[in-house]
């Protein structure tokens, strides 16, 4: 039974969005603009801090252990990936759970790197840089780029596959993640968090990247 | 048949000799350009600890003093570090790029205002006022990069 329901919350669409749009900043604001390389940064770090948060006390459809699954699943769900039908998931389907997970991981290791990272002259750096040598920071600098390298891959990979299910799968993933709504066959109940809780989970999120972007000193 | 083996033997040592003198040749420079490398680690050492100080609620002055007076002499030892043929034609891994002795003349102007900005930088730290000693980085660095955009290969 096909129907129309809302997937996806508020927060968890707009830390998607605003990564698309604070990985492309940062991309070009790398080179001249290290001040603006570095709040988008934290701005990231902020945006990480309450996703990975919101994967154990977010909605139901962002929480982890709703879109993390056993191999077998994923490979059980690998044949249904020839077929035009649609999902029979809500949510995340067993692939895309993981593609999340990866995803977000490259991210971790991308912000990891840079908050240690120095540049080649030591004139610009990370705000955890001071708690290595100039050497280890130069080996972070090389992470941060090598770890740039695969986050492009895993995003392109990601974009070819929301294409795939819009065009051969006829599923528009775009529209859900924007309106928050799809359909879905099953009658899945899902919860959505309150907004005390996303007003507690965003302060923790953005006094823990505030506290990071500070160097942990308060 | 005796004149032939012997110039053959001597085509032998001729041919085994060549490699040699390259590499003897390509050994000069390769010491050359570890060391202004080795300098310039250095050197970046040295501003990370400025930088490092400067932002931290209780900066260590010993640290400031000391590195601030590495990157004026490390500046000093590497100027001189350029002879012709340590560029890319030594054939060695170095990002050291040919404009530097196509305008020799800019690349000195350009060091010797390098210099005078790390001078003023060991001037500055002296009074204790990490704001000071930022901004005094501040300018050192912008004669760094101006540099290094032109004679520096950037990756």
């Amino acid at each position: 039974m096909n129907q129309v329901r809302k997937i996806w919350d508020a927060p968890t669409r707009l830390v998607h969005w605003a990564l698309v749009v604070l990985i492309p900043f940062s991309w070009w604001t790398h080179d001249d603009h290290m001040d603006w390389h570095l709040m988008s940064g934290y701005a990231v770090l902020g945006l990480l801090i309450f996703r990975l948060l919101w994967g154990f006390v977010g909605s139901t459809t962002a929480r982890f252990t709703h879109f993390v699954r056993a191999p077998g699943e994923v490979l059980g769900y690998l044949p249904s990936l020839l077929t035009r039908e649609r999902s029979q998931f809500t949510g995340h389907n067993p692939l895309g759970g993981w593609s999340s997970l990866v995803l977000l991981f490259a991210l971790l290791s991308q912000l990891v790197s840079g908050l240690f990272a120095v540049d080649v002259d030591g004139l610009e750096s990370g705000p955890l840089s001071y708690r290595v040598d100039f050497d280890l920071a130069r080996q972070f600098a090389n992470w941060h780029e090598t770890s740039f390298i695969v986050l492009q891959v895993l995003i392109v990979v990601h974009i070819a596959a929301v294409l795939f299910y819009l065009v051969y799968k006829r599923s528009n993933l775009i529209r859900s993640m924007i309106t928050g709504s799809g359909i879905s066959n099953d009658a899945q109940p899902i919860t959505f968090a309150s907004w005390w809780r996303i007003g507690c989970v965003t302060i923790v999120a953005v006094f823990v990247a505030w506290w990071v972007a500070a160097g942990f000193q308060l | 048949m005796g004149l032939a083996k012997h110039k053959r033997l001597l085509l032998g040592v001729f041919l085994a000799f060549t490699p040699i003198a390259a590499i003897c040749q390509s050994a000069e420079y390769t010491e050359i350009i570890e060391q202004r490398q080795a300098l310039y680690r250095e050197i970046g050492t040295a501003v990370k600890a400025i930088r490092d100080e400067t932002r931290k609620s209780a900066p260590m002055n010993f640290v400031i003093k000391s590195s601030v007076k590495r990157i004026a002499s490390g500046l000093r030892e590497v100027q001189p570090m350029f002879p012709e043929g340590s560029g890319p034609e030594a054939g060695i891994e170095t990002k050291a790029l040919e404009s530097i002795w196509k305008n020799k003349a800019e690349f000195e102007s350009r060091y010797t205002k390098a210099i005078e900005q790390a001078d003023k930088l060991v001037l500055v730290a002296k009074q204790k006022d990490m704001k000071k000693t930022r901004a005094q980085l501040k300018s050192l660095g912008r004669e760094c990069k101006g540099c290094h955009d032109k004679f520096r290969f950037d990756e």
